[in-house]
């Protein structure tokens, strides 16, 4: 079980840089208009 | 043309290409927004349409500044004309507080999942424990989870009770930020130490839980704020003052007496009166009433309401602070601090609240201390969490900012906050007969000559008296053209002046000229206009709105007791309260006759609601519970009712009597349950039978039922 010492720093490093990129994507407007994916559909044009 | 604010709202960016954010209150569902995004997107020039549906907005991002013409030429087109959205400033703070939110509430949640996944190894070890060393790494992997969600995303109750402390008050920041504190400072002393318990997975929980709670409480309060910024878009940043050649100016700069030129569908930028043009106006946004209004020379327009039809002149008569739009945006700011009387206990309660809850907890975690209980301090501190002083004081504000809303919605203005809450008292209700049951749209049906004057001639001299009344009465005489002088109004007997030297009275005969003169017949009202000697009687008629018989009758059917009081002299009252079935009609009362009517009515034990409409209700107002004053054109009958019916729709009143006991019942059961809620959940935490993730979670969801009971106000 020794495996579990490097196991859990290496989850902690993970978490960490998903607590970044969860913060750089609420930073980057990628909360601000959830519904726009939705309707993108209606529109005609592959953007 | 394209008006001047949204060309020079154009921006430039680093790039060097240009934006704009405009709002278009036209959007209405993805067909909508995919349309403009369509029909914008081939304009050559154009690198960026972004729409949000949730806020009406467009955003632009386009290569050269002339093409915003373009852009709004097609909108116009399509029908989507936007107003240019001061809103993206207003909203900033929002905003960022907004994603802030988030950020905190995601950061706190995802520590919260990772320190349980760690603490969890301890709670299911079994009897024998787990290797000191696997536990040892365990506190330390949960600690270092724990301080983003400790520093960061606990820090908006940390600040709060900071910024409480320092002003020597208790909120309820001051609980949540003790409890989170005490547990997280005593778990890394313990770690540090490596002795007794850790708390982290509280400190995660009761973060995460009670951030979501702040977060919807938030959301709600934004909601409300967005529509009091709606208003102040409403309207625009500058108002045609000539035609030809057209000229812009400010709406800052617009006084009293000036001339504004609009074109159909152009909002209408002051309160004023109608000179020039026949169109239609959209006042649903003031009345409820959806049908446009048809305007005509001489008819009041007000700001904010929308020209619908035809290009209109109109007269500012308004100082710009005394606009109706802004009673309303007083009206919003007003109510969300407005606090009925039956709750006022209740925030006295909640102001000693968080010193009772600290004393509480305090002596739980002694007791069990001293019981010799090892969890003595997470049950001191779930005491502390569970307790929700936020349920108690979200209770009254909340609802009445919804109720005011949906009041507002349909065509009731309240001036006095004590409104709802008187109403819901009311059983009996006198109305006003001339303007408030009556349409208030006077004609002469009559008229007889009794001195050597022309028919015309005692008409303008009629009309010239009348000029400055704004009794519905005055009205029937139409426009006069003499010069006024010494103008005196006499509420409930008529006016007097003087005009070309004459001194002339119009009435009822026992004020203009003496009381043995009968008037001609009795059918109908009949006034007398006199100098020295009488001169013409004229008959005037009203007709009954359409809708009273029926609203007259529901309000029957909802069991108050109704009267009628009228300064009409008349059988015609009689008539009309035979007709609608009002059986206590008083007809030619004065206006102290009508107070004493009212004060008669209060001592059966009855609480009155008055409706009227003119300044020979005033009095009767003053002294009525609380009173409805029908779409008033007088600053002084406004100021002395309670609420305004802006549509003068009487069916808004039988509205406004249900709603008033449906938002007693919803304030009752919101303050019943924060109160229920602490008497049950603080007993329990002391008593050791609530964990913490349980007081966390209650309290969070405790003002969540305060935010959604509430908003059951808000249909229709």
């Amino acid at each position: 079980m020794e495996v579990v010492f490097l196991l859990i720093p290496i989850s902690i490093i993970i978490i960490f840089l998903t607590i970044w990129a969860f913060v750089w994507s609420v930073e980057n407007d990628q909360f601000e208009n959830l519904d726009k994916e939705a309707e993108r559909i209606l529109s005609e044009e592959d953007r | 043309m394209i008006p001047i604010e949204v060309e020079e709202n154009v921006q430039q960016n680093s790039v060097g290409n240009f934006t704009i954010s405009l709002f278009v209150p036209s959007i209405k569902c993805a067909a909508c927004s995919s349309l403009i995004k369509k029909s914008l997107d081939d304009i050559p020039g154009i690198n960026q349409v972004d729409i949000n549906l949730g806020e009406k907005s467009v955003f632009l991002d386009f290569q050269d500044r002339a093409i915003i013409k373009k852009i709004y030429k097609i909108l116009d087109r399509l029908d989507f004309k936007p107003i240019i959205a001061n809103t993206a400033n207003l909203d900033n703070p929002l905003k960022l507080e907004n994603k802030s939110y988030i950020s905190k509430i995601g950061v706190a949640g995802i520590g919260m999942m990772q320190v349980m996944m760690y603490s969890f190894s301890g709670y299911f070890s079994g009897p024998d424990g787990i290797e000191e060393s696997y536990k040892i790494l365990f506190r330390w992997a949960s600690l270092i989870m724990t301080i983003p969600v400790f520093m960061y995303s606990a820090s908006t109750f940390l600040i709060g009770a900071y910024r409480d402390l320092k002003n020597i008050h208790f909120g309820m920041d001051v609980p949540i930020a003790l409890a989170i504190t005490a547990s997280f400072l005593l778990s890394l002393h313990n770690t540090l130490m490596n002795t007794g318990e850790v708390y982290y997975d509280s400190v995660c929980m009761f973060t995460f839980f009670l951030l979501i709670g702040r977060y919807v409480e938030f959301l709600s309060r934004n909601k409300f704020q967005k529509s009091k910024g709606l208003i102040d878009n409403l309207l625009p940043n500058y108002v045609r003052v000539s035609r030809k050649p057209e000229e812009f100016k400010p709406i800052e700069e617009l006084n009293i007496g000036n001339t504004v030129y609009l074109q159909a569908g152009e909002t209408i930028p002051c309160d004023g009166k109608l000179i020039d043009g026949i169109s239609s106006a959209n006042e649903s946004a003031f009345t409820g009433e959806a049908m446009p209004v048809v305007k005509t020379i001489g008819d009041r327009v007000l700001a904010g309401t929308k020209n619908l039809e035809n290009n209109i002149t109109v007269k500012v008569t308004k100082d710009r602070k005394e606009y109706l739009i802004n009673d309303i945006k007083e009206l919003f700011n007003k109510s969300s601090f407005y606090k009925p009387s039956f709750s006022i206990l209740v925030d006295k309660i909640a102001g000693h609240f968080v010193a009772i809850v600290l004393i509480a907890s305090l002596a739980s975690c002694l007791y069990w201390f001293y019981k010799g209980d090892p969890f003595w301090l997470s049950i001191g501190l779930t005491v502390l969490v569970v307790s929700c002083p936020c349920a108690l004081s979200l209770a009254t504000p909340i609802a009445y900012t919804v109720a005011t809303t949906t009041l507002r919605k349909n065509g009731i203005i309240l001036k006095e906050g004590t409104f709802i809450e008187k109403l819901a008292q009311i059983d009996s209700i006198a109305f006003d007969k001339t303007g408030t049951l009556t349409k208030g749209d006077i004609k002469i049906s009559k008229t007889i000559i009794l001195g050597d004057l022309s028919i015309n001639k005692v008409i303008n001299i009629a009309a010239s008296l009348e000029q400055y009344n704004d009794h519905p009465v005055a009205n029937a005489f139409g426009v006069g053209d003499l010069p006024l002088s010494n103008y005196q109004n006499f509420p409930g007997k008529g006016v007097s002046g003087e005009i070309e030297g004459v001194v002339y009275k119009l009435g009822i005969p026992e004020f203009s000229f003496d009381n043995n003169l009968l008037s001609p017949d009795l059918s109908g009202m009949w006034v007398l206009l006199a100098s020295s000697k009488p001169l013409a009687w004229f008959r005037l008629e009203d007709s009954i709105k359409k809708e009273a018989f029926k609203t007259i009758n529901k309000i029957k059917d909802l069991g108050f007791h109704l009267s009628l009081l009228t300064g009409d002299s008349s059988d015609q009252g009689k008539k009309i309260g035979d007709f609608l079935g009002i059986r206590n009609t008083k007809t030619n009362l004065t206006p102290e006759q009508k107070v004493e009517a009212v004060l008669e009515l209060q001592s059966k034990n009855q609480n009155v609601l008055l409706v009227g409409d003119g300044i020979n209700d005033i009095g009767a107002m003053g002294v009525s519970n609380t009173s409805i004053a029908i779409k008033p054109v007088d600053i002084s009958v406004q100021s002395s009712s309670d609420a305004i019916l802006l549509g003068g729709n009487l069916k808004s009143i039988v509205f406004a009597l249900k709603f008033s006991k449906k938002v007693k019942r919803i304030l009752t059961s919101n303050i019943a349950w924060a109160v229920g809620y602490n008497i049950t959940a603080i007993p329990l935490a002391m008593a050791g039978y609530i964990l913490p993730w349980m007081a966390a979670l209650g309290m969070s969801l405790s003002s969540m039922v305060v935010v959604f009971n509430s908003y059951r106000l808000n249909s229709k």
